[in-house]
């Protein structure tokens, strides 16, 4: 009520004038109401500034009484927002995905590995039992698990190719058991040699020997086939290793029919163009003999294998010429001894490959360049730290006193021979009495006595006596049946190349499973490749070939995978002979390539003697004037 | 049986997706046989959301990218189906939701289930690892526990994924998506 007395406070005291409404008079709800209202009215009309002191006059108007009603109020509906208002519509619209896509070749049909009778009930039934896996014994961390990745080739461009590989699941999985049987597990660097050959066209597998370059390329045939990127393979290898291969197959590719050229010429052609046959096997004679048959039209392969392929360093050799002319779509090569005598040698092996241009003659540079492409070379000092050690003794046996008297003889006469012959000596000359003196060496012809075949029985005793096993190579097959006579009583068992194909697996296989069979025999020709001998703890050379490459390829029957215990190799060499010189200028040019190459290349090359330097193994001068002149090999001509 | 998967051998379907950045996920799908040999593989441009689809998307952007969009589009794109599909990105069991085939997540080693601990219906142990499905699809572990006992109990399910991620990678190199 203080708007009433506000407003009544200013009222005129000596009486209101005639248009004045006396509010006093009003009556009281009326009154109230309408001096409130017109309070308010005052106070809007006064702005509200200082409503306390604003003096509000209202005159008289005639129209003062509506001031006094109160305002009448009505209701109306108002739309609030027009129907036709625009409206962003928005959809999330994605568009088409872009996809590529890739489905792998149907494989190899694989026989299933025989299971047990159990194994078969389970796989038939409805409900196969989940088998846990191992309990966690350890909470410790666990060792990362190896994992072999094929890598795309360096020349698979297009992505297709590159997926192809990329997509391949580890060898260890892959090999463990699932789909293709495995009798033993890989070393992890056979591991990576296989995945390698996997996923190249051209390769050349140039392990050092021992390390398994034939189950390697045996696993990797299988994974080819399984994958579905091969149908149809082609195996040359030297005849003598034939068996081997059969044998190898069958231990680590039970499943895969394998066939082997074999028989007259008809049955032979019947075989190279069978249909369904998977994997051929084929000697070099055989392969160089038939293809001549097939004229323009040889038989296709998916993949061809050169094994021991230095058969084929010799690009115009008619097995060069012949393993070249075969169709394929993918060259393998497999040898430990990349390089023979030269390393042009390379050059027949690449272009067998296919990865350089017919006739071309790349030098050191270009060599090495696609040697790190195509080449995969690993050697034993490098992936086999727990291979037993290789024990090599050099025996130093003076001559007994016959075989003395011989051989003095024999080179005084064959040196003064070969003098007498001046300028019309050859190599061959010089060669032939080399031959004759290191026959001595082994044994007198007239009396028998040898000063080797004593320290042979000696320390045959000693194997016999331990059980133990032995290999001994020679040069000669005469040699070694001269020992067989003389070493009957440990039952010694022969193998060289005058025993017949047929016999030579029986030998093998008494020799490793008959106790009394501690002495294996063999010719450095026969028995130097190919041959697993793991068995045997002792290797005997009872004389020297002339390349150290192929004495190690002879001890590496015995010191390689699979080996045991060490193997303790025994290399004889008599004194005061042309052993010993030979043996100083193999071991003065094995430290050269060392030296050049670095270690471990020695035994990538050849090391055997040339020309000059079998020359060189006796003082050979021809008269000249008054004085003498150095005998040498004339030069080759251009 | 034939590598070409047509025969009735287990096919598992391993579908996983790599973050590019400024390209966005791409999306592939490895189906290999029960040993993990590969049968086919199918891969997917980058997909990258423009803004106005991640604010409206939220947080359902990534399973509808990754499962709907992606997933959908790969199993429909393959030849050869899988019959059950693994992933190792748990926005990818929104697949579940579009398809008929049981959508596993491969969620850790087999030892992550304690071993006094009862498979429940969301998790199963499967060659080394176990796994998990999506919630709405519990019946997919009895469909799992049946149809893949085939599966090595040492197989490593988790192995196949990085060869997808691999052959993601060498395609986007390739340029081939673009």
């Amino acid at each position: 009520m203080s708007l009433i007395r506000l407003i009544a406070g200013v009222l005129p005291a000596e009486g209101p004038a005639p248009h004045f409404a006396d509010l006093a008079t009003l009556p009281e709800p009326v009154a109230e109401s309408a001096v409130e209202l017109s309070a308010s009215v005052a106070l809007l009309s006064a702005g509200v500034a200082e409503p306390a002191t604003t003096l509000v006059e209202v005159f008289a108007s005639g129209m003062n009484g509506a001031l006094l009603r109160l305002p009448r109020v009505r209701e109306l509906s108002v739309p609030l927002i027009d129907r036709n208002l625009s409206v962003v519509n928005w959809r999330p619209g994605w568009g088409r995905l872009k996809t590529i896509g890739l489905t792998f070749p149907a494989g190899f049909e694989f026989l299933p590995p025989p299971r047990p009778k159990d194994d078969q009930v389970a796989a038939h039934s409805l409900e196969l039992p989940a088998i846990p896996p191992p309990p966690v014994t350890d909470s410790g961390p666990k060792p990362p698990r190896r994992a072999t990745r094929v890598k795309p080739p360096v020349e698979a461009i297009s992505i297709e190719d590159r997926l192809f590989y990329l997509l391949q699941p580890p060898l260890e999985t892959w090999l463990k058991g699932q789909e293709m049987i495995m009798p033993f597990e890989p070393f992890p660097y056979q591991y990576e040699g296989i995945a390698w050959l996997f996923s190249q066209k051209a390769a050349l597998l140039a392990d050092e020997m021992g390390l398994g370059k034939t189950m390697q390329a045996i696993t990797a045939i299988r994974l080819l086939l399984r994958a579905g990127q091969a149908r149809r393979i082609l195996l040359i290898c030297p005849k003598p290793l034939i068996p081997n291969w059969q044998r190898e197959f069958r231990m680590w590719a039970d499943e895969l029919p394998v066939v082997t050229i074999e028989g007259d010429s008809a049955r032979r052609q019947m075989l190279w163009t069978m249909p369904g046959v998977t994997i051929l096997l084929a000697n070099y004679e055989v392969l160089t003999r038939d293809m001549e048959a097939f004229g323009e039209q040889p038989p296709q392969f998916d993949l061809m294998i050169l094994d021991e392929a230095q058969r084929i360093k010799n690009r115009d050799s008619q097995t060069a010429t012949t393993a070249r002319s075969i169709p394929r779509k993918r060259s393998w090569a497999l040898t430990g001894t990349p390089i023979e005598n030269r390393p042009e040698e390379l050059a027949s092996l690449y272009e067998y490959m296919e990865v350089v241009p017919p006739r071309a003659t790349p030098d050191i540079r270009q060599l090495s360049a696609l040697a790190k492409q195509f080449i995969l070379r690993r050697t034993k000092d490098l992936v086999m730290r727990d291979l037993p050690p290789r024990l090599d003794r050099d025996e130093y046996l003076e001559l007994a006193p016959a075989q003395r008297l011989a051989y003095d003889t024999a080179e005084q006469d064959g040196v003064v021979q070969l003098n007498e012959m001046g300028e019309s000596i050859s190599i061959q000359h010089v060669f032939e009495l080399v031959l004759r003196l290191k026959q001595i060496t082994n044994f007198d012809p007239l009396t028998g006595e040898s000063a080797k075949l004593e320290r042979l029985e000696a320390d045959m005793e000693e194997i016999a006596a331990c059980g133990g096993k032995a290999i001994l190579f020679s040069q000669w097959t005469s040699c070694i049946d001269w020992l067989d006579e003389r070493l009957a009583r440990f039952k010694p068992l022969v193998y060289h190349g005058k025993i017949p194909h047929r016999k030579r697996e029986p030998i093998l296989k008494q020799f490793k499973d008959d106790p009394n069979a501690n002495l294996l025999m063999m010719s450095y020709g026969t028995g130097a490749v190919g041959l697993n001998l793991q068995f045997a703890g002792y290797v005997f050379l009872f004389d020297r070939w002339w390349n150290p490459a192929i004495e190690d390829q002879a001890i590496n029957r015995a010191h390689r995978i699979g080996q045991k215990s060490q193997v303790i190799v025994t290399k004889f060499i008599s004194k005061d002979t042309i052993e010993e010189r030979i043996n100083r200028v193999l071991d003065e040019k094995r430290q050269l390539f060392a030296a050049v190459l670095g270690d471990g290349s020695a035994t990538n090359v050849s090391l055997s003697l040339n020309a000059t330097e079998i020359f060189g193994l006796f003082n050979l001068k021809a008269r000249h004037g008054k004085g003498t002149r150095e005998i040498q090999p004339a030069a080759p001509a251009a | 049986m034939a590598a070409n998967g047509k025969h009735d051998q287990l096919r598992l379907g391993f579908l996983t997706a790599i973050e590019i950045p400024d390209k966005g996920f791409v999306g592939g799908l490895l189906v290999t046989n029960q040993n993990g040999r590969p049968l086919e593989f199918q891969c997917t441009a980058p997909v990258k959301p423009n803004a106005t689809q991640a604010i409206l998307y939220g947080p359902t952007l990534v399973p509808f990218l990754l499962g709907e969009l992606i997933g959908v589009t790969l199993i429909e794109k393959a030849g050869i189906k899988p019959q059950i599909v693994l992933t190792d990105r748990e926005p990818i069991l929104e697949l579940r939701n579009h398809i008929e085939q049981p959508v596993a997540l491969v969620w850790g080693p087999a030892d992550s289930l304690p071993s006094d601990e009862t498979e429940t219906r969301d998790r199963l142990r499967l060659g080394r690892q176990t796994l998990r499905f999506h919630p709405a699809h519990d019946a997919d572990h009895d469909a799992l526990a049946r149809d893949a006992a085939g599966i090595p109990a040492d197989a490593d399910l988790q192995e196949p994924f990085e060869r997808v991620r691999e052959a993601l990678q060498e395609t986007l190199r390739s340029g081939a998506l673009k």
